[in-house]
């Protein structure tokens, strides 16, 4: 078991008198603190709004914890509305009475407060983790057609996404260097040649993200080949497993079961009842798009 | 206490009012994030888990079992109050202070990533080329844009919902005004953008006028070749009259509504100066009808949006 040295030196907080009118703690108070209000009543007043009252701090309410434990900066003026007694807990003081605690106390302590650190920066924090998928998946709801100012989409999409304007500005760079966005004239205005493309771009962009191989970069030879020739065959051509697999090896194509098993996984075809299999164009035009513009995806086109 | 690998120390959900520092081996949290995802994270030496279990009785929001066989020390409940009843009485409040901030931070995410995931929300359903919608398609779109829950995505859907917007269905949302999604989409855009009152804003007066105008079309409306609406001047001025508590149709009231092209002279009355001759010189006024009802719909909603955000919660 952990346990603190109980005799370790603790420095005792200074209980003071305070009148009414006193100014306890300010924001242009060097020393932090941690006011504690024994009897009496404090206001925090805003220094940025004339001093206007914000909220009144009654008998064992305290102020100052962020400022003293986090080093917040101190935003209101607390002063005494009538003669008050405080308890002033200071650096000193606080580092002698954390010193004395047990260490898992302290750890308790230091969770809590990282705990609220975290919600707060995630509060201010973009909404997603990766910008350029982000960024993609915003673009593809444009139409070809649309002319886009480049500083308008660019506040848009931090507005709505709380991405940094240069955080987007990069991630737009590198779509135009995919040549998945095209940048028109002196760079003010832009299109999106194929948002479809987009929206392939950023499964890619998600599969990377959870280190999953993505299904149209893992075909091999043979499945690519299957791919063209299914291609060639109406939307919604049904057949049942094993028609599907002596059609297949009607065209010389050596498929075992586990290859067929594998193919479905591509989700090419769409059940359809009676065990039939229906091809699904869509899904086929899916991987056909994503291998066409594999270069543009991975971002090594030229 | 020692931890065999692969064993459970604690599930999700439970309460085991006790706090937990992780001294050797590593222990793997695993936990459902607002998006119902699966996610995980190690919990090597040094790692502490539990702290608001201990403070607060909360339940502990992830199963934690052990990767390898590990140890790890276990502060009780009673151990902790019992130190605490040791420490000067501030250190009570200090501790209490922090967790009550803690809740405080935790609700303020909810709440502004609620409000602020209500745009891109409209944004993808006024770009959706579909006017029938797949929830589950709606809710990976959302995820590219905000990480907002999916019990918090459906309270947004309820409130447009609320707004005669859209309908929702099990599985499935159908689009009702695109028009008016997109409308308010904007309005928020340059709300939030440029700081700006978008011009779709209308004034009482000029709500007024064009609520009389609706009224007076469906009754004595003359449609146009150009897909138009007009309304005799004489008309509109009645019907204002009738339906305005006795508001008197006047050139200043239709001047702003002539510069927002929201209604037209007929005939044309633009002058070099832009002026608007006196209503004795205009014949009719006309206008877009389904553009007109869609705006005055829009200043029936916009008013509310705040307030049915805030109450939506």
């Amino acid at each position: 078991m952990i346990t603190g040295d109980s005799r370790k030196k603790i420095i005792p907080p200074t209980c003071s008198h305070v009148k009414a009118g006193f100014v306890v703690s300010s924001p242009q108070d060097e020393d932090k603190k941690i006011i504690l209000l024994n009897e009496g009543e404090l206001v925090a007043l805003d220094p940025k709004a004339n001093n206007k009252v914000v909220f009144k701090i009654h008998p064992g309410n305290l102020v100052g914890v962020g400022a003293l434990l986090e080093r917040e900066p101190i935003r209101y003026i607390f002063q005494a509305t009538v003669d008050s007694v405080i308890t002033i807990i200071d650096d000193e003081c606080m580092e002698s009475e954390l010193k004395a605690l047990p260490v898992w106390l302290l750890a308790i302590i230091k969770a809590i407060s990282a705990r609220t650190r975290r919600i707060n920066e995630s509060i201010r924090a973009a909404k997603t983790d990766n910008p350029l998928a982000s960024l993609a998946s915003f673009c593809k709801f444009f139409k070809d057609d649309e002319f886009l100012q480049t500083k308008a989409l660019l506040q848009e999409f931090s507005w709505l996404t709380k991405t940094p304007i240069p955080t987007a500005s990069e991630a737009l760079k590198a779509l135009i260097r995919r040549k998945l966005v095209v940048f028109h004239g002196d760079k003010s205005c832009l299109s999106i040649p194929n948002p479809d493309l987009l929206g392939i771009f950023v499964d890619y962009q998600k599969a990377k993200d959870l280190n999953k191989p993505w299904l149209p970069f893992s075909l091999t030879l043979q499945q690519k080949r299957i791919l063209v020739l299914l291609s060639t065959l109406e939307n919604g051509t049904s057949k049942d497993a094993t028609d599907w697999i002596a059609f297949f090896k009607e065209r010389n194509f050596e498929i075992s079961v586990a290859d067929w098993l594998q193919i479905q996984q591509f989700e090419w075809f769409t059940e359809k009842g009676n065990h039939l299999l229906a091809l699904d164009l869509s899904k086929i035009n899916y991987f056909e798009t994503a291998l066409k513009y594999e270069q543009n995806i991975k971002g090594t086109v030229k | 206490m020692n931890i065999a690998a692969g064993k459970i120390l604690c599930m999700q959900g439970d309460n085991p009012h006790s706090f937990y520092i992780v001294k050797k081996g590593t222990l793997v949290a695993t936990f459902k994030d607002e998006q119902n995802e699966i996610v995980t994270k190690n919990l090597g030496p040094g790692s502490t888990f539990g702290e608001l279990c201990i403070v607060e009785g909360a339940p502990l929001e992830y199963t934690v079992h052990a990767e390898e066989d590990s140890e790890i020390e276990v502060i009780p409940q009673t151990l902790f109050q019992e130190t605490m009843a040791e420490q000067p009485i501030w250190m009570k409040s200090v501790i209490s202070f922090l967790t009550q901030r803690n809740s405080i931070a935790k609700e303020n995410k909810r709440k502004k990533d609620f409000i602020t995931t209500f745009p891109s929300l409209l944004f993808i359903l006024a770009r959706s080329s579909d006017k029938l919608i797949y929830l589950k398609d709606l809710k990976n779109e959302l995820k590219n844009f905000s990480n907002l829950s999916s019990l918090e995505t459906y309270k947004l859907l309820l409130i447009l919902q609320d707004f005669r917007l859209i309908r929702l269905q099990a599985e499935t949302l159908t689009v009702e005004n695109e028009t008016l999604i997109k409308l308010l989409y904007d309005m928020l855009r340059i709300r939030a953008i440029y700081k700006n009152t978008s011009h779709y804003i209308l004034s009482l007066t000029e709500q007024a006028i064009l609520t009389a105008f609706t009224k007076a079309a469906s009754e004595k409306g003359e449609q146009l070749p150009n897909g138009q609406i007009s309304v005799k001047t004489i008309d509109l001025a009645a019907q204002t009259k009738q339906s305005m508590h006795g508001m008197t149709l006047t050139k200043h009231s239709l001047e702003t509504l002539l510069q927002k092209r929201l209604l037209q002279a007929l005939p044309p009355t633009a002058t070099k100066n832009n002026d608007l001759p006196g209503l004795e010189f205009i014949e009719k006024f006309s206008a877009d009808f389904d553009r007109l009802l869609n705006l005055l719909e829009l200043n029936r909603i916009y008013p509310q949006l705040d307030k049915k955000l805030i109450s939506g919660q």
